[in-house]
């Protein structure tokens, strides 16, 4: 699928992102993967906070599975972590009352081409990140994503 | 390298005395459950220059904030102190950790213990904050309220009002306990 860098994603789209294990709730067993994730789940970089986009993996066989690897690149996923996934058009319905600035814009990168950013959310700004961390509801254990944990 | 004995006990360790053994302290539950190791054998035990290897790191705060705990318990139902003591364990397995995480300050630990016990509103469910910090989370209602513990005694408190509040969400980032209580108490 093709968009140019920069441009916001459809409201049909959806994106990933990893959490680690530690910040994911609840810690009582019997929960497969969590239930929800820890506002500080969300790492808020200078230009945004980096999700994947995974219909640009659509021409694969596992798009999502896909979106993953890229995404986890050279870094090291533990089998505790998960993959948070969300639909675009809700993070922005919900978002953009309490931040108008609020955007999830493509934004290619050399090791990851579904690269895309969500901006508005400030890594101080507590309230609004643990605003956008309650939206966020489905999770995929990293030790079901295929070729994930290596 | 000095050898050193703990305890495992299903919510948490305990320190033994080169002369002690699980047995040997009369605890029908600490023998029940108690499994000795020597961590000497250990090999992600022995520090690495002058730092200590990360699983052996997280294994020493997982000690401290058991004793932590300990130190703590009278205030705490056994229940309580059964969960918070097995939830820091399993928080500080080395695979719930990100490589670029720092190790949980113990410090930290004591703060949130102050607070649950002066809000009496249970252990919650727990996480880690990129700081290192011990992070609980509480329902009231519709209201979900997020505690940073911070190792200096300050509170970081953030309420989650449902969607359509006004405020949607409240912070304050360097609080007390009664602040914190006080913020609770106007739910």
């Amino acid at each position: 699928m093709n968009l140019d860098a920069g441009k916001d994603l459809a409201d049909e789209a959806t994106i990933i992102f990893h959490v680690s294990g530690g910040r994911t709730r609840p810690r009582d067993r019997g929960h497969n993967p969590c239930d929800s994730i820890d506002a500080d789940g969300l790492v808020c970089h200078e230009d945004g906070i980096s999700v994947t986009w995974v219909e640009y993996f659509e021409q694969q066989s596992n798009p999502m599975a896909a979106a993953a690897i890229q995404m986890r690149g050279e870094l090291t996923f533990r089998s505790t972590g998960v993959i948070a996934s969300a639909n675009v058009g809700e993070l922005r319905r919900s978002m953009t009352q309490i931040l108008p600035e609020f955007r999830i814009v493509y934004d290619p990168q050399p090791h990851n081409k579904g690269h895309a950013l969500i901006i508005g959310v400030a890594d101080h700004d507590m309230g609004s990140k643990a605003a956008l961390a309650d939206l966020v509801k489905t999770f995929i254990s990293n030790k079901d994503v295929p070729g994930l944990i290596v | 390298m000095t050898a050193l004995s703990v305890a495992a006990l299903p919510q948490g360790f305990a320190f033994l005395q080169p002369s002690q053994s699980a047995s040997g302290l009369g605890n029908k539950r600490l023998e029940a459950f108690a499994r000795t190791i020597n961590l000497s054998r250990t090999a992600s035990w022995a520090p690495v220059g002058e730092e200590l290897t990360r699983e052996a790191a997280l294994a020493q705060a997982k000690i401290a904030a058991s004793t932590a705990v300990s130190e703590q318990a009278r205030y705490l139902t056994p229940e309580m102190s059964i969960k918070i003591s097995r939830d820091l364990a399993e928080l500080l397995d080395p695979e719930m950790w990100d490589d670029e995480d720092p190790v949980l300050t113990v410090a930290s630990v004591r703060t949130m213990l102050r607070a649950i016990i002066s809000v009496e509103a249970g252990p919650g469910d727990i996480t880690i904050s990129r700081a290192g910090n011990l992070v609980t989370t509480w329902k009231f209602g519709d209201d979900q309220v997020r505690v940073e513990a911070k190792p200096t005694g300050a509170i970081a408190w953030t309420i989650l009002h449902p969607p359509g509040a006004s405020p949607r969400h409240q912070h304050v980032e360097d609080s007390t306990i009664d602040g914190l209580k006080a913020a609770i108490s106007a739910l």
